[in-house]
């Protein structure tokens, strides 16, 4: 408990204005769809090259945690989601918004990112140590194997439409292999186009998928009608303690695999979303409803985004590897004020690094307030007419996808993702399963490829010969079981396509 | 046609594509392919599995009734603004991003129906020197310039 006297140090006038600042630009960067957390914290390390470490880095840990949640803003309102650790919040987060319930919706994002990130935060204070080397334990076997679980996620979101789920996450895995091989270096399915040997990014796929083709679905119905259907927004953000009970288990379960999921390297929020995601709907009970709305399903994934943040950061803090792009970004900002990662970072320089931990932990505590104030002006987008907000998205989606890497390609390739998008989601072809088989696609291969090499091609004898590889094919095997079982809360699905298809057109009409 | 014939149609396409792209990658070296072409197989095999699915009863019930062929304006807008995006994406490159956003701008919210010429004007006004001063100003991004700026 002793790290507890660190936590003074964070009260001082510079630590505290850094974190504001952290707070404020992670929570636009973030909202903005291409612009996420990545770059955000990279943007503020200029800015902090000369500030003394603990406030840089109080500044980075702030930036961090506000970009993942800022992206929740417009996935839940726009169904554009500013960050791909945000996607899945964008399923019932955006569902709960045309009903009218977005004040809702932003209120239970507000309490599971809040409470996710302290609750990881805490987890990244004491625990840090014992978790890393459970890290240390993931080998080869264990990546493709948590890459598998997180496939499985596709099953269970496809709401009724298994098979079809199943084949989008296929295509996408088939998408993520686009671009150069990085062992044989052999172009694949580039037909000579230069700009796809780098391959499809995430970044690109996750803006084309919900944002571009969220605009194309505004182009429909009439366009003066707004996403909500009211004309009056609620401004009560307080989270209801009637809210927090019903969604109790949502919540923890959500926290849980943030935590989990955050300490395993390279998997980070976009990966533990789903699977929180898929978790929840496996979970579901009768009177659930899933894909129209579900407060549950939203609780778990905005829990499980923001529980990565804290335990994120062990792997990086402890052992030096980054557990994903904005812990690496964090981690070059940690060495170029003199710090190695490392148990000597908690001996050597304990005053800097619990006073960052507590700088984090404070950060997710006054996200919550600025957050809601945020939300309030945000929120006005969902009265804004469906033909108005379709070209502002557009416009939004070009720029932020070209700001983030400056290449053209990225460009057209987000514009490709998204008539794809809209295209899998006209004909009930999950675009979310599309994203997943992207994401997962690289760490599949990779770690189905060390597997090959590690085993002298005997994948099964070597992944069943190691004890969390099975623990884990353990989860897979439940995982489809509950998957491919019919569900109390979808009754509704499986009567048919046809009454759900007319139900969409009464809605737009 | 009826919904039951498109869904089979949709489960032999995506079976001959996936099966196309599976014989460009036979040859691949050093085991490059292997990763596409498992999940090639993958699709194959699920898209049978949807082909022999709408032969059952139960798929016969669900997917009762007929496509609806829709050729109004206002069935294919997405359809039209999907394509004036195209353009715009390629016309960022070639006249720079403010002014093809400004036109893009226009065009689209008029091609999806809306007439409100006050409240779109109004958007732009705020709209355009908020994205200059947030990305050029303030991020310092370089988007694409051409004509003008």
């Amino acid at each position: 408990m002793e790290s507890i006297d660190f936590l003074l140090n964070v009260l001082t006038l510079a630590n505290l204005g850094a974190m504001f600042v952290g707070i404020v630009v992670g929570l636009i960067i973030g909202a903005i769809p291409g612009l996420g957390p990545p770059m955000a914290i990279a943007l503020m390390i200029p800015i902090s090259f000369e500030w003394p470490a603990e406030t840089a880095l109080i500044l980075m840990v702030s930036t961090y945690a506000a970009g993942i949640y800022g992206g929740s803003f417009t996935a839940i309102l726009l169904r554009a989601p500013g960050t791909s650790a945000s996607a899945a919040s964008a399923i019932e987060g955006y569902e709960m918004t045309k009903r009218g319930r977005a004040t809702e919706a932003i209120r239970m994002s507000t309490f599971a990112s809040v409470m996710g990130g302290l609750i990881s935060g805490f987890a990244l204070l004491y625990l840090s140590p014992p978790l890393a080397k459970v890290s240390l334990l993931f080998g080869p076997s264990e990546f493709f194997v948590v890459a598998l679980l997180g496939l499985t996620a596709i099953a269970a979101v496809s709401f009724g439409a298994v098979l079809k789920g199943l084949i989008a996450g296929l295509a996408g895995l088939l998408i993520s292999t686009i671009g150069v091989d990085a062992a044989s270096a052999f172009p694949r399915f580039t037909y000579g186009a230069t700009g796809l040997l780098s391959g499809v990014g995430i970044l690109p796929a996750v803006i084309g998928l919900f944002a571009f083709a969220q605009a194309l679905t505004l182009c429909e119905g009439s366009p003066k009608s707004n996403i909500s259907g009211t004309t009056k927004l609620s401004w009560n953000i307080l989270p209801r303690v009637s809210e927090i009970m019903h969604c109790r288990w949502s919540l923890v379960r959500g926290w849980v695999t943030g935590l989990v999921m955050g300490i395993v390297p390279a998997a980070g929020a976009s990966v533990a979303q789903w699977i929180a995601y898929a978790w929840e709907i496996q979970r579901g009970k009768e009177g659930d409803k899933f894909g129209e709305g579900e407060v549950k399903g939203l609780a778990a994934t905005e829990g499980s985004n923001n529980g990565v943040t804290g335990t994120s950061l062990i792997p990086m803090f402890v052992l030096g590897i980054p557990g994903g792009i904005s812990a690496a970004v964090i981690l070059g900002a940690l060495m170029i004020h003199g710090l190695q990662p490392g148990d000597r970072l908690f001996t050597d320089s304990p005053e800097v690094i619990f006073t960052v931990i507590w700088g984090f932990i404070l950060a997710n505590f006054f996200m919550g307030g600025i957050a809601a104030v945020m939300a309030r002006l945000l929120a006005y987008v969902t009265l804004f007419p469906r033909g108005l907000l379709a070209p502002i998205i557009m416009i939004f989606c070009v720029v932020g996808t070209f700001a983030a890497s400056g290449n053209p390609w990225d460009v057209w390739i987000m514009i490709a993702m998204g008539i794809i998008g809209y295209l899998a989601q006209k004909y009930n072809f999950s675009p979310a399963g599309i994203l997943l088989g992207i994401i997962l696609g690289p760490i599949a291969e990779e770690g189905l490829r060390n597997v090959l090499i590690v085993s002298d091609d005997q994948p099964f004898q070597f992944i069943f010969s190691r004890w969390i590889s099975d623990v884990i094919i353990f989860m897979i095997v439940v995982a489809l079981y509950y998957s491919f079982k019919p569900k109390a809360w979808d009754k509704a699905v499986e009567q048919g396509e046809a009454t759900l298809a007319a139900g969409e057109e009464q809605k737009d009409t | 046609m009826t919904r039951l014939m498109a869904e089979r149609l949709v489960a032999i396409g995506l079976i001959l594509a996936a099966g196309f792209m599976y014989t460009r990658t036979i040859g691949w070296p050093q085991r490059a392919g292997a990763f596409p072409q498992f999940a090639e197989i993958g699709i194959m095999v699920l898209a049978f599995g949807m082909l022999l699915r709408s032969l059952t009863a139960r798929d016969k019930e669900r997917l009762k009734g007929m496509v609806n062929f829709d050729f109004s304006y206002t069935a294919w807008k997405p359809i039209y603004v999907m394509v004036v995006g195209v353009v715009y994406s390629i016309a960022v490159f070639e006249i720079g991003f403010y002014v093809a956003s400004f036109f893009f701008y226009f065009i689209a919210a008029y091609m999806t129906g809306l007439r409100d010429h006050k409240l779109i004007v109004l958007t732009a006004v705020i709209l355009f020197p908020l994205l200059y001063a947030f990305f050029t100003l303030v991020l310092g991004a370089f988007l694409p310039e051409g004509i003008l700026f």
